[in-house]
């Protein structure tokens, strides 16, 4: 890459408005390596004020103390998925010739998990407002803040997505194909992401008798995929499409 | 062959030339927003809002005395809404016209509040770039805007409310629900023409591709407030119902005529 293109080496997020409007500024800024210490500190602190803030509001709908469990949850959550998953995107980037330093990695990965983050932070006044709301004990309005909660994520994991796309594409400069990369960062990512999320259940409500920190009954054991295929067959047994 | 070609390519000529004076005619709207620009005078808020847009575009794009903008759109959202939640109440007499007055302020600036992190978000995460203050005018702006809606239709709803009797309870649901409406699509559509005036002004202040949905957010939004924070029209001796629902529960007891 032009290294004249990889100036505006200061820091790219002097407020949060510049940091989310400008991922070709934080890419340049982790494509140039300098102070990258300080910059995933800021980028933590503001990735945990998010977390926290959707935590907070998804674990309102049972009571304060079930929001307060869900708080701490949160970005427990993004942490161990980030922890998990870290090895292999670093390697992924690296073969794909992107970054050279695991802080680099950490960087960006910090920064689409903060972008995803601020959003899911923006949109947690909206799903408070409606978990404070909604009837409880009522299976029906947990589904339905189920509904809301996935496509507030889904939303905030496009913007995630986008801004990572934008990122990518700066550090990589032109000619270096980030699409790959991208697409595997993002399918590791979900893919543990899903577990770590389904073994710190129950987020939204304790609906199904599940109670404490984590579910004492299921542990810290279970898998969301074979779940989900269980519930999945359930309804098309249900249904009557197979027996 | 050739006439065909040669008659083809001169309509194809012309539709283009057609395509491009269309791209590049001004609305007029615009065109008095830029003179209204350009005006001094001090003028009241609500006036501004109504007759004089451009002067709150130009304070908005230059950020000249935001913090005055926002709390007279904030105070004159604050009255609009009250007096149009006393017409609200009004149907079950002076206590729950009093309660309403007191609620419908907190439904539409409390949605508006609500709202108000994720549109400053949104707009950054798609590389508009306003400042917060300048996002908070903005909202406010859709808010007062249909406030002032709300408040020209404020004596018809009165005249219906008083003259109507108590079996009329559902023409007078959807009577609101037609007024509230209209004053947010009213100012939604401020909102846009704002977004639009800066675009021509090359002013990357917002973008519309989130206000479309930002806007659905927004409706959702005012509708589960009203309903959290109801009875607003009914009155059940109480100042909050304190019940826990969606809207959709209200919308479908509205169709089937249950209560």
């Amino acid at each position: 890459m032009n290294q004249q293109d990889r100036k505006i080496p200061t820091m790219p997020s002097e407020t949060i408005g510049k940091f989310l409007r400008e991922p070709g500024a934080t890419g340049l800024h982790i494509a140039g390596g300098e102070s990258l210490l300080r910059f995933n500190v800021r980028l933590t602190i503001l990735g945990l004020i998010g977390a926290m803030m959707w935590g907070a509001a998804v674990g309102s709908y049972v009571g304060g103390e079930h929001a307060i469990r869900t708080l701490v949850k949160m970005p427990v959550f993004f942490a161990i998925t980030l922890f998990i998953c870290f090895a292999l995107m670093h390697i992924v980037l690296v073969v794909s010739r992107i970054v050279e330093r695991p802080r680099q990695t950490l960087a960006i990965s910090l920064a689409t998990l903060c972008v995803t983050t601020a959003s899911l932070g923006a949109l947690s006044p909206v799903i408070l407002l409606f978990c404070v709301s909604s009837p409880i004990p009522n299976y029906t309005a947990y589904l339905n803040l189920y509904l809301a909660c996935a496509l507030c994520g889904a939303l905030a994991g496009v913007f995630g997505v986008r801004y990572l796309a934008h990122m990518l594409r700066a550090i990589a400069g032109p000619g270096v194909p980030v699409l790959w990369p991208l697409i595997w960062c993002v399918l590791i990512y979900q893919f543990v992401g899903a577990q770590v999320a389904y073994i710190l259940r129950p987020w939204i409500g304790n609906s199904l008798n599940l109670e404490g920190f984590y579910n004492l009954e299921h542990g810290l054991k279970g898998n969301f995929y074979t779940g989900v295929f269980a519930v999945f067959r359930r309804w098309l047994m249900e249904t009557g499409i197979i027996t | 062959m050739n006439e065909q070609n040669d008659s083809y390519e001169e309509r194809l000529k012309a539709l283009n030339e057609r395509v491009i004076e269309r791209a590049s005619r001004v609305p007029g709207w615009m065109t008095r927003w830029d003179e209204d620009g350009a005006k001094r005078e001090a003028q009241p808020i609500g006036a501004r809002l109504l007759k004089a847009q451009g002067t709150l575009a130009r304070d908005l794009l230059d950020g000249g005395d935001l913090h005055r903008i926002i709390r007279n759109l904030a105070i004159l959202a604050l009255l609009t809404a009250a007096l149009y939640g006393a017409v609200i109440g009004s149907f079950s007499g002076p206590q729950q016209a009093l309660y309403a007055a007191l609620k419908f302020p907190l439904v539409m600036l409390g949605s508006a509040l609500i709202c108000l992190p994720s549109f400053y978000v949104f707009q950054c995460l798609v590389g508009a770039r306003p400042s917060l203050l300048q996002a908070c005018a903005a909202v406010l702006l859709m808010t007062t805007a249909s406030g002032l809606i709300l408040f020209g239709c404020a004596p018809i709803a009165w005249f219906f409310t008083i003259s109507s009797e108590a079996d009329a309870g559902r023409f007078l649901v959807a009577l609101h629900v037609i007024v509230v409406a209209a004053a947010l699509i009213f100012g939604m559509n401020l909102l846009s023409r704002m977004r639009r005036f800066f675009d021509w002004k090359q002013a990357n202040m917002f973008s519309g591709r989130v206000l479309m949905l930002w806007n659905v957010l927004f409706v959702v939004v005012v509708l589960q407030m009203a309903y959290f924070l109801g009875p607003l029209m009914v009155s059940e001796d109480i100042f909050l119902r304190g019940e826990r629902g969606l809207f959709i529960k209200a919308i479908g007891e509205f169709f089937t005529g249950s209560n």
